[in-house]
C-alpha cells in the first residue's frame, strides 16, 4: 500500500510505502500508483487524472543528462569489453543505455529541424 | 587540584560511557520513495521524529532506474531540526560541468524539500532548475547518539 503526498491542488508530489511504524493523517491511502512519472496526476475523488505540467522546451538540457547517463554507465561497458564482467551481472543496462541513445539521436534530430 | 580535577574528567568519561551503554544505536526507516523514477518537486513530508537524534536521506541523482540508485546514491545526515544544504561536486564531460543541489529541512514532524537543482555550466548554457535530479529514496532516523 501506499500513501500519497499530495499538494493543495491534488497534484501528486510524491508517494511512499505504508510502514507499521508511520502516521499518514490526511494522505490517501492506495493500492496502486500510476503508470510512469506519478507527478503527471492528481489525484481526485479516488480517482488518478492524467494531467502532465507542460515541460520546458529543453533538448539541450535533456540530451545533455542523458549523455551524463552513458557516461556513468561507460565503465560497465570497459569492464566487460575487458572480459572482466558479463552483461549478466549487469541487468536492463545494456538495455537503458540503448533506450538512452535512441532518445539522444531523436531530440537532436528534433532540434536540427526546429 | 589537580588530583581533583582529574577525578571529575573520569567521572564525566564514566557518565558517558554508561549513557552510551543505556543509548543503544537504533536506525529506523521512516520513508521510502515508492516512484523513484518519477519527478521529486518542494514539497513537505509528514514525519514524526520524536526522539529520533539524526536523520538519514538517502538521495538519487536523476529520476532513474535502479541502476542510477546503485551508482549514484548519496547519504545525508543531519540533526533533527537542522537544515542541509547539498551541493554534490561538479562533473565534467564532454566540456559540461554539472553541479547538482538540494535543501533540506527537519524539524520534529515533518522534513521539507526544495526543488532540486542543476547547474549546467558550458559555453553558452548557465543553468537549468528541474524537478528531475536528487531524488530522495529513503529517510532513516537515528535514535542513541550522543
Amino acid at each position: 500500500m501506499y500513501a500519497l503526498n499530495l499538494d493543495k491542488d491534488n497534484r501528486i508530489l510524491s508517494a511512499c510505502n505504508v510502514l507499521s511504524i508511520g502516521t499518514y493523517e490526511g494522505m490517501p491511502i492506495v493500492d496502486t500508483l500510476p503508470e510512469g512519472d506519478i507527478t503527471d496526476y492528481k489525484y481526485i475523488d479516488g480517482v488518478y487524472v492524467y494531467e502532465p505540467l507542460p515541460k520546458a522546451d529543453d533538448n539541450s538540457a535533456r540530451i545533455a543528462e542523458l549523455k551524463q547517463m552513458l557516461a556513468d554507465t561507460d565503465y560497465i561497458v570497459i569492464k566487460i569489453a575487458e572480459g572482466v564482467a558479463t552483461w549478466d551481472e549487469y541487468p536492463g543496462i545494456k538495455e537503458q543505455r540503448q533506450a538512452w541513445r535512441e532518445e539522444i539521436n531523436k531530440l537532436e534530430q528534433t532540434s536540427t529541424t526546429e | 587540584m589537580i588530583t581533583l580535577r582529574l577525578y571529575k574528567i573520569l567521572k564525566q568519561i564514566i557518565y558517558k560511557i554508561n549513557t552510551l551503554n543505556k543509548n543503544k544505536i537504533e536506525i529506523v526507516k521512516l520513508w521510502t520513495n515508492a516512484s523513484p523514477t518519477s519527478s521529486f518537486a518542494k514539497q513537505a513530508i509528514n514525519l514524526d521524529m520524536t526522539g529520533y537524534d539524526y536523520i538519514d536521506v538517502y538521495v538519487v541523482r536523476n529520476k532513474g532506474t535502479d541502476a542510477s540508485f546503485q551508482s549514484s546514491a548519496y547519504r545525508l545526515r543531519l540533526p533533527v531540526d537542522t537544515h542541509l544544504i547539498f551541493i554534490e561536486p561538479p562533473n565534467i564531460n564532454n566540456a559540461e560541468y554539472y553541479a547538482r543541489g538540494i535543501t533540506i529541512t527537519s524539524s520534529k514532524d515533518k522534513i521539507t524539500f526544495t526543488s532540486g537543482m542543476r547547474r549546467t555550466l558550458n559555453l553558452s548554457n548557465l543553468s537549468t532548475d528541474t524537478d528531475e535530479v536528487v531524488i530522495p529514496v529513503e529517510i532513516y532516523g537515528i535514535k542513541g547518539v550522543v
